[in-house]
């Protein structure tokens, strides 16, 4: 598939997305309990609104990528598509939900520290070693002025009795 | 509390804030996470009662520990100062003859205001769904809606209204206490006619699964707080009344209100 | 009066002018850094308010949100990045100054023109706010809504390149708006059976996600790719005779501009900066320079974004309605404090709010010692390697999201609205219109059923009112206006320029 077809094809896509939320929400609706109080309008009429909105910018959008293509739109995503390099964000976004895992379990601490020397190499920095003292020192710092002087609880994980 | 209770144990307490959803968020929390551990307490009331059975929660307050009812606070009814109604009568009547036409303003869906106006209707016998009740997400939200003349009446704790009536831009019709309250001129709605009495109550429990030396060492912490200097002058400071009551007297005060407030919120459909 | 004048005697205390100096340092900070901003800063600090008064805590988020406005126009000249949405203007003229060797010259302009609009839209403000105050008074539910409906309309037609985007971006808005518990039956919505999602979607979540993770992530997919010079300041950072002269105008017309659409309920500082740059590219005498580095083109669009916060405290104190996303955040440290903005704020709490309008003068004061003598500090904050930088700004906006409740699942949710982010960037979808829709959804809704409910289903109570009528008429307007001069054209046979005029790109934040 060229580039062209692959950036058409991932707009339509969008499109679709938009379409399949306006779907969703209107399939959502009848669950929606109606209050038995005094109401001229319930708590499902925004909600099929909504969806009704959805479903109908949903479809222009589809027919700018389809029948009425909007040409200035697609070049640009077709230059931006050949600009992009999808293993690094996708990589950033698996350490990302890793970070968010294993922060209750290991402890804040640990977590930012093993997380930004990652991400900072996935973003291109060459300096493993300086990376992982920044990330070292800015978690202790974030740890102590949030736990002690703003009185938010972090997790204190694997160092608990420590900290 | 916080103060009051540390200076009483000679411990720091620490306070975590679990907002949302009338609490039922924070007690899901508590029931997973706090079992059997006798150092974590949690505050709720009244509200959490109703939001329990509204939001269908997978968790109740029969899960946890009763230790100790702390406070109270009576609801108010007040309309704006040029309202026609003068009278509790007077609005009730109205009431009776033209439910819908009366708009109530209060706190948010199934919380203690609208639990107040179900319990109004049933007594004087308006049916459910001609209670035309409209939720503010909160008493300053309902406060600028009263004096703006959108609604008929208003619905909230007493203290939220008092600057207002003070001022002389709203008119307190009823208060829903037992008795009158000291330095506030409106009857009780029992006096005014409505048998009807409801207290926004906070009480404070113990974790699940908590043997029974460890609640009365709890409860007998709490006793000696009530007693304190601290907590009788945050009493004073913040409004409140005290409303102390422990074990078997809270355990059966607690299931009649569970059971008083199912009713209700049934009766206006927001329980199916 | 005599509220507005004991407001200056109590900010000169040494806590309150402590706090401000703080605000606005931080501000600065976080204005000069691309992809970290004030909504996050002020999420993070949020905490604060259960250690210092409402007043103090208030003065420094203030301080925080214009600060970033300052602080943005360094990284829009120097660097051609817009630090902060609102400095988006900025970068065609400013970094076209500063490639010809007059970044000192567009640095000058951008401080001493946010330090002239900051004074003055403050003095607009203490007018115009007490009076819309007492007219709120007798906003009704229904007018209520007429104004959201225009806050609607006017960011999604202004702003963006396209009507459809801006309505899908709008609808996204909506349905995050949607979930949750419903204020007004109580009953439970779109939340799939996730306890979490019961008091809906936090702003913060949203805003984080689709700005700062967004970012990140869009940085990482264009990495191969990026190159980025900052350019040094020579020159000394002060104007010459021609370019005050060029400038003062602009500054005024900026600081009206951003002050009035700041206070309209359009979407915060982005509007109006284009506003300010389109109508300073109209009427300069400089046509030629225009694209080469035109001081006007800074003049007015730096004016414009410090004006429009004085702008959008009106509807926020006077109305209770939050315009933008930092706004919303504002609105929640209010409430956390048992304080509800709205027409009765004036009456109530008039210290705290007199307090606060005089902290913005003082502020600004502050503002132009940080950005002119000490210009050349922020400076080197952009030499921070970018990988570092981004990696910070996830922990940070990760440390902002997951501190509000300890949850894994709001993380998470960051996370996604991050990539929906990621992809309405890639596909041109304005970002402004999205926060918007989850701001003002539940108060539209709950403020037309209530509408609805007092007059017991009469729909005509949104006609009689005129207060209703001419806002619901205002949105009319502001979806035609921009179709006006090509339509004008049509009409007397010429056919010229766009189809519709542009106020914006629609990142406001």
């Amino acid at each position: 598939m060229n580039h062209r077809a692959r950036t058409l094809l991932t707009l339509r896509l969008a499109a679709l997305a938009i379409l399949g939320l306006g779907g969703m929400i209107l399939a959502q609706t009848p669950s929606i309990s109606q209050s038995a109080g005094f109401t001229v309008v319930g708590p499902r009429v925004f909600p099929i609104i909504v969806g009704t909105g959805c479903l109908f910018f949903g479809t222009l959008f589809f027919l700018r990528a389809t029948v009425i293509p909007d040409r200035a739109l697609i070049e640009d995503i077709i230059a931006e598509e050949q600009r992009t390099d999808w293993s690094t964000t996708l990589l950033l976004l698996g350490i990302l939900i890793t970070y968010a895992a294993i922060l209750s379990p290991l402890g804040y601490v640990i977590a930012t520290t093993l997380f930004f020397p990652l991400s900072s190499r996935v973003l291109g920095s060459p300096r493993l070693r300086r990376d992982t003292l920044v990330g070292l020192v800015i978690s202790v710092v974030i740890y102590v002025t949030f736990t002690r002087l703003l009185g938010v609880r972090l997790p204190a994980g694997l160092l608990g009795a420590l900290l | 509390m916080q103060a009051a209770l540390s200076a009483t144990t000679g411990q720091t307490v620490q306070v975590y804030n679990v907002s949302g959803a009338g609490g039922t968020i924070g007690l899901a929390q508590f029931v997973n996470e706090a079992k059997g551990k006798p150092h974590e307490l949690m505050v709720g009331g009244l509200v959490m009662v109703g939001a329990i059975q509204t939001n269908k929660a997978p968790v109740s307050l029969s899960q946890v520990t009763p230790i100790a009812l702390l406070t109270a606070e009576a609801e108010a009814i007040v309309v704006p100062a040029d309202s026609k109604y003068q009278t509790l009568q007077e609005l009730i009547t109205d009431f009776k003859a033209n439910p819908t036409a009366i708009v109530w303003g209060g706190g948010s869906a199934g919380g203690t205001d609208h639990i107040l106006v179900g319990l109004i209707a049933k007594t004087v016998g308006v049916a459910p769904n001609q209670v035309n009740y409209i939720a503010y997400s909160g008493g300053g939200e309902a406060t600028a809606a009263i004096l703006s003349g959108a609604v008929t009446a208003g619905v909230s704790g007493v203290s939220e209204f008092a600057e207002q009536v003070a001022a002389g831009t709203m008119r307190m019709l009823a208060v829903s206490s037992e008795q009158r309250i000291e330095g506030v001129g409106a009857p009780t709605l029992k006096e005014a006619g409505v048998d009807v009495a409801l207290m926004n109550w906070r009480a404070v429990f113990g974790a699940p699964d908590l043997t029974a030396e460890q609640r009365a060492a709890i409860i007998a912490t709490f006793a000696k707080m009530h007693a304190s200097k601290e907590w009788q002058d945050a009493l004073a400071k913040n409004g409140w009344s005290d409303f102390f009551r422990t074990g078997d007297e809270f355990n059966s005060f607690l299931n009649n209100e569970m059971t008083r407030i199912g009713g209700v919120l049934r009766d206006l459909g927001l329980v199916q | 009066m005599l509220s507005a004048i004991s407001g200056f005697a109590n900010v000169l205390t040494p806590q309150y002018l402590l706090l401000a100096a703080i605000g606005v340092t931080i501000g600065t900070a976080i204005g000069v850094l691309p992809g970290i901003g004030p909504v996050l800063t002020v999420a993070l600090l949020l905490p604060l308010t259960y250690n210092f008064d409402p007043t103090g805590a208030l003065i420094m988020f203030a301080g925080i949100y214009y600060g970033g406005m300052d602080g943005g126009s360094t990284t829009s000249i120097l660097l051609n990045t817009p630090g902060e949405s609102a400095s988006v203007a900025t970068t065609f003229e400013g970094f076209a100054m500063a490639k010809s060797g007059r970044a000192g010259a567009a640095l000058a302009t951008a401080a001493v023109g946010s330090f002239v609009a900051g004074t003055l839209s403050p003095i607009l403000l203490t007018f115009v706010a007490p009076l819309l105050a007492r007219v709120a008074l007798l906003f009704q539910p229904a007018d209520y809504f007429a104004l959201t409906v225009l806050a609607f309309v006017s960011v999604t037609a202004l702003v963006g390149s396209s009507v459809i985007r801006g309505m899908i971006s709008l609808f996204i808005g909506l349905f995050f708006g949607l979930i949750g518990i419903d204020i007004l039956s109580g009953q439970v919505r779109m939340t799939f059976g996730i306890v979490e999602l019961l008091d809906g979607i936090d702003v913060v979540v949203v805003a984080v996600g689709l700005f700062a993770v967004g970012e990140a992530l869009y940085v990482a997919s264009q990495l191969r790719h990026s190159k980025e010079e900052i350019l040094s300041v020579r020159s000394s950072i002060w104007m010459n005779c021609e370019e005050w002269q060029r400038s003062w105008p602009a500054w005024l017309r900026g600081a009206l501009i951003g002050f009035s659409l700041g206070a309209l309920p359009a979407g915060g500082a982005e509007i109006p900066t284009f506003l300010s740059y389109t109508i300073e590219k109209r009427l300069s005498k400089h046509k030629e320079e225009w694209g080469h580095g035109a001081i006007e083109g800074v003049a007015g669009p730096e004016a414009a974004n410090n004006a429009a916060f004085s702008g959008v405290l009106v509807p926020l104190l006077t109305l209770s309605l939050p315009t933008s996303a930092t706004a919303a955040i504002l609105l929640a440290a209010f409430q956390i404090y048992n304080l509800q903005p709205g027409p009765l704020l004036f009456q109530k709490a008039p210290d705290l709010v007199w307090t606060l309008v005089a902290s913005l003068y003082i502020g600004n004061m502050m503002l132009l010692i940080l950005n002119l003598p000490l210009i050349r500090i922020w400076v080197k904050i952009l030499t921070i390697p970018r990988p570092l930088l981004y990696s910070g700004i996830l922990v940070f906006g990760t440390l902002g999201v997951y501190s509000m409740a300890n949850s894994f699942i709001d993380v998470l949710l960051m996370y996604a609205i991050g990539v929906i982010g990621f992809f309405m960037r890639r596909f041109q979808l304005p970002v402004g219109p999205a926060i918007l829709g989850l701001i003002l959804l539940p108060l539209a809704e709950a403020q037309f059923r209530r509408a609805l409910a007092i007059s017991q289903g009469d729909l005509s109570v949104f006609v009689p009112r005129p207060l209703s009528l001419g806002l619901l008429l205002a949105a009319l307007a502001a979806l035609v206006l921009p179709y006006l001069p090509a339509l004008a054209a049509r009409l007397t046979g010429k056919q010229t320029g766009p189809r519709r005029l542009v106020f914006g790109k629609g990142d406001e934040d």
